[in-house]
């Protein structure tokens, strides 16, 4: 009698290598085992939890009909979560063309605000406990233009270089620096606000 | 400072710079206290955001989450297969599907008869679920909430009924 | 001959209680139904604009924070009958009881059909429902009451 294979204990490659040869079950572990991190991903881009839950979704899907090109030169999970944020960077694409010329957008690139801001002397998130510190980073996060935080996201949490978030983002090396600049200007100074609001 | 140095200061800090520029910021680092102030200020951010994104779990359950997955792969799967189909195909499939479903039946017949399906589990397990025209449903079933979803699909159709069913207001 | 008789005594009393086994099943199968219906509405908002929705606590496998009960209903369904339940103004429910461990539940929604379901009653409660507008959603669950 054929016995059903236990998927808990397989190792990832193990698990991409039965899903490859149609095997939705082995597939059906890996989402159960990553689907927090690729929806957390899509939140953190999107900041809408219908977008995110849709967008996260759709990388699955993508996953499965392209898991044949998948060689094993990154683990599954970076792979996946590269296939989500290309998904969320042509949804905030075309949110951008729908929407009108906004002023952030406007003000975003020039470099202009960011270099009036007074320099925080003081790191603000010294001595916080590490649950406090996640929240407060989401909370200003969470006040980031789209385009500021994008870059913010791919820089600090995905660890990309300038040149490949420039490729990723269809603007150039120099836009990337300078949206990095302001975004992390803006984070120290909506942290330092933070800790004042909590003193 | 201006732009150009500020950014410089900041690909300094990514190490995004060739090994003669960086030594050049080294140098104007130890002359220029602002530069050393702005660049401690990035640093901080840079070290305090590193590891500490907030971990946000996924609001649906795996299996409805699943669920929806192969839903998807499902209907993605039949609009590839369509335009392929010949028109020769589809006139033999019209005699191909009764016979197979009859043979079907006769095996699963063959299985009740059998006791290795009980007759309450038949209807469920040919899914015996039946939508309006308006709507397609999805079913799942989680055997860890012991409970089955059917969930309407079509989002216009579901809606009017919905409103106006809850009546909220 | 002592072994025959013990080997058909063991036969005997496998058959009945068999058939005894088998008689037990069909008499609970073809005995009333007794259903409970519930009309929900879930929702991420903290509070429904109905101060009559009643919130309910438990956990559903769906996105959705808050759920509110809209109404509820029991119903016993004797074998082979049809009890047409009023959930809201515009919908309803029509649940036939199979007389085979399964039921037939019927979703109406403004007098149309909307989704018919067979349902086993070993495998638990039945939820039929889907997404509705400002991004909530409503279902109905329909559940067996066990004596």
């Amino acid at each position: 009698m054929p016995t059903t294979p236990d998927y808990t204990s397989q190792a990832d490659s193990e698990l991409v290598k039965s899903s490859q040869k149609g095997d939705m079950r082995a597939f059906e572990e890996l989402v159960g085992r990553h689907r927090d991190k690729i929806y957390a991903r899509a939140f953190s881009m999107m900041r809408n939890e219908e977008e995110a839950i849709d967008l996260s979704q759709e990388a699955w899907v993508k996953a499965w009909q392209r898991l044949v090109q998948f060689q094993g030169d990154s683990s599954f999970v970076t792979w996946m979560t590269r296939i989500v944020i290309n998904l969320c960077l042509d949804q905030l694409r075309k949110n951008k063309r729908q929407r009108a010329e906004s002023i952030e957008a406007m003000d975003e690139d020039g470099g202009g605000v960011e270099r009036h801001l007074p320099v925080v002397t003081v790191n603000p998130t010294e001595g916080l406990e590490r649950g406090e510190l996640r929240q407060r980073i989401d909370k200003a996060l969470a006040q980031l233009s789209k385009e500021h935080r994008t870059v913010l996201i791919l820089h600090e949490f995905e660890d990309l270089e300038y040149k490949e978030i420039a490729k990723r983002m269809g603007c150039s090396i120099g836009t990337v620096m300078s949206r990095l600049f302001y975004a992390r200007r803006r984070m120290a100074s909506l942290l330092q606000s933070l800790k004042k609001e909590r003193t | 400072m201006n732009n150009d140095q500020q950014l410089k200061l900041q690909s300094y800090l990514d190490d995004e710079l060739s090994p003669r520029e960086n030594r050049q910021v080294t140098e104007w680092l130890a002359v220029d206290s602002d530069a050393r102030a702005l660049l401690a200020e990035l640093k901080n951010t840079t070290s305090a955001l590193s590891g500490n994104e907030l971990e946000v779990k996924l609001p649906e359950g795996r299996d409805f989450y699943f669920s929806k997955i192969q839903r998807q792969l499902e209907r993605e799967a039949k609009v590839q297969a369509a335009p392929v189909r010949e028109p020769v195909l589809a006139r033999l499939w019209k005699y191909v599907l009764p016979l197979a479903g009859t043979a079907a039946a006769v095996i699963v017949f063959a299985m009740v008869l059998q006791k290795q399906i009980s007759p309450a589990t038949l209807a469920y397990v040919a899914g015996e679920g039946e939508t309006s025209e308006e709507m397609s449903a999805y079913t799942y079933h989680s055997q860890a909430d012991g409970m089955t979803v059917v969930w309407l699909a079509d989002n216009s159709a579901a809606t009017e009924v919905s409103s106006e069913a809850i009546e909220i207001q | 001959m002592t072994k025959q008789l013990s080997s058909f005594a063991g036969k005997f009393f496998l058959s009945i209680l068999v058939i005894a086994f088998l008689a037990s099943t069909v008499a609970a199968q073809a005995a009333d139904v007794k259903l409970d219906l519930q009309l929900i509405w879930g929702t991420n908002d903290a509070d429904s604009p109905n101060p009559q929705h009643k919130r309910i606590e438990q956990k559903f496998p769906f996105k959705w924070k808050n759920y509110f009960e809209v109404n509820r209903q029991q119903v016993s369904v004797a074998p082979k009958a049809m009890k047409a339940v009023i959930m809201s103004p515009h919908c309803s429910v029509n649940v036939s009881n199979l007389a085979d461990g399964r039921i037939e539940v019927k979703l109406l929604g403004k007098g149309k059909k909307v989704r018919t379901e067979i349902h086993p009653l070993a495998s638990g409660m039945l939820v039929i429902g889907g997404d509705a507008t400002n991004d909530t959603s409503w279902f109905v669950v329909v559940k067996e009451v066990k004596p």
